[in-house]
């Protein structure tokens, strides 16, 4: 088996054996969902002041594609950068930097994982939501699915940065966390796009979770590609990306 | 013959001065030791023996060649233990070796290597849970599988009780049997007499003295290598001190 297909099976192994990441990453956007769907009143009522391009929808359809946002964001902003730290924190980079492959190959194990887990918390997220909130499918699957990947991209992107530079496991997910708690705000979880102020909404648009949900939104429903926030999605991944492996502290 | 050489290393990080002048050679089969009190510049001696820092100066070669001419193939030679490495607390022992296994182009036999660091009992426990000796055992068999020339052991036995030192010393005493040579570095004296073929004493980052346990005791005329070792110490301090004539 080569270095990257066992690292990858080892990081996979790991994945399982720490509950705190499974429920994160698989189980955490779907309880928020059926929070919403079940334990927020009023969920289930027809969306109103959204504008004419989210009539006929209900305020809940308009946590799904969240839910979908918050599983990337969850598993980018703590699993990936805790699981990173944690490595610089024990010695790992250094003595994988020892052997023959280098260190660079535990860095794509794990975001294989977690881009793999991240899927994993979505799919549940929309199973979940067909299932229980007599969701529909989107019509455009396909668009769905590649702004899905550019999202994801985005927020692993965000998380390489912290990845890149926290010294410990705990300042990783300290920082996740916070990035994580902030950014839900942006991307609707408390008050989907389309029902924000406008001037949030604005705002919103140039964070990278809110351009992800509000692009998200428009594919899954079938609305006009909102371009600006597309471009947002883009500009954040290369940013985020070239800083994190510019940044990368490897000791 | 010489496996490695290292002739007026100096490497600094900033305004501190790590490793000032250190020189000596490994012979190929030995048990070389690298002793010397704390901050002395042990550990970054090897980082550079090892490829891990690049020196400011002075040379390494490794096999007759710079460490920097192999790249990453330096490393089929070298094993390398560092004094601070841990791996995942739920990584078990057996899944730990296979993972670093993958990592090389010839590996040596799993199990084998298990059972030879003593770890068979163990190979289903979770890093996390190992006894202080039975992770030395385990980040010895890891700088093992690679199938290594050179084994450099940082600090080896550094919190064990004294039963885990004498099992892990028997562990490198094979290991040297098999026809590895091995670099340890060290700050315990009982262990560099009972261990090392020669050892080196390092102090303030300049080599005071390289040579075998036994005649660092005689020629300072003591009982212990303690004593002989301290006085080697008062020696380079007092001759450091003095400015050429």
């Amino acid at each position: 088996m080569t270095a990257l297909a066992t690292l990858t099976r080892t990081e996979a192994t790991l994945f399982t054996r720490n509950p705190t990441n499974v429920f994160m990453a698989l189980l955490f956007p779907t309880v928020l969902l059926l929070l919403q769907g079940f334990v927020i009143p009023g969920t289930d009522a027809p969306v109103e002041g959204g504008g004419p391009e989210f009539a006929g929808l209900r305020v809940i359809d308009l946590f799904i594609p969240i839910a979908l946002t918050v599983a990337m964001a969850t598993v980018s902003l703590t699993n990936f950068p805790s699981a990173i730290g944690g490595y610089r924190e024990n010695g790992v980079l250094r003595r994988l930097g020892a052997t023959p492959v280098g260190a660079h190959r535990i860095l794509l194990a794990q975001l294989a994982i977690s881009a793999a887990t991240l899927t994993a918390g979505a799919a549940v997220a929309v199973t979940t939501a067909i299932v229980a909130l007599d969701a529909s499918v989107p019509r455009n699957l396909g668009l769905v699915a590649l702004v899905f990947v550019l999202g994801a991209a985005t927020l692993l992107s965000l998380g390489a940065v912290v990845a890149a530079r926290a010294r410990s496991a705990q300042t990783a997910n300290g920082l996740g966390t916070l990035l994580l708690i902030g950014s839900m705000f942006t991307a609707g979880v408390w008050t989907p796009g389309p029902l924000m102020p406008e001037l949030f909404r604005n705002i919103s648009a140039f964070t990278p979770l809110g351009a992800t949900s509000q692009v998200l939104t428009a594919a899954w429903y079938d609305r006009p590609t909102p371009w600006i926030q597309l471009a947002v999605m883009v500009a954040y991944t290369v940013v985020f990306a070239t800083v994190a492996a510019r940044t990368f502290r490897w000791k | 013959m010489s496996i490695i050489e290292v002739s007026n290393l100096r490497k600094t990080y900033g305004s501190t001065v790590a490793v000032a002048d250190v020189t000596f050679t490994v012979d190929e089969g030995e048990i070389f030791g690298i002793l010397g009190p704390n901050g002395a510049g042990k550990s970054t001696t090897v980082e550079c023996i090892t490829g891990c820092e690049p020196p400011d100066s002075g040379q390494i070669r490794i096999m007759g060649r710079d460490p920097r001419e192999y790249g990453r193939h330096l490393y089929e030679l070298i094993g390398y233990q560092l004094q601070t490495s841990a791996l995942p607390p739920t990584l078990r022992v057996q899944e730990a070796v296979t993972m670093f296994a993958a990592l090389y182009p010839a590996p040596r036999d799993i199990n084998e290597l298990i059972d030879a660091v003593g770890l068979t009992d163990q190979r289903r426990k979770p890093f996390g849970k190992l006894s202080g000796g039975q992770k030395q055992r385990l980040s010895i068999a890891l700088a093992l599988i690679g199938n290594p020339r050179i084994a450099v052991l940082d600090e080896l036995t550094t919190g064990l009780d004294p039963e885990g030192r004498r099992d892990t010393w028997g562990l490198i005493r094979e290991i040297r049997d098999s026809g590895v040579t091995i670099v340890l570095v060290t700050h315990f004296l009982d262990e560099a007499h009972r261990l090392c073929d020669r050892i080196s004493v390092i102090d303030h980052g300049r080599t005071a003295i390289t040579t075998t346990p036994d005649a660092l005791i005689r020629a300072a005329g003591g009982v212990t290598l303690e004593d002989a070792y301290l006085h080697a110490l008062d020696i380079h301090r007092g001759s450091g001190k003095e400015q050429p004539a």
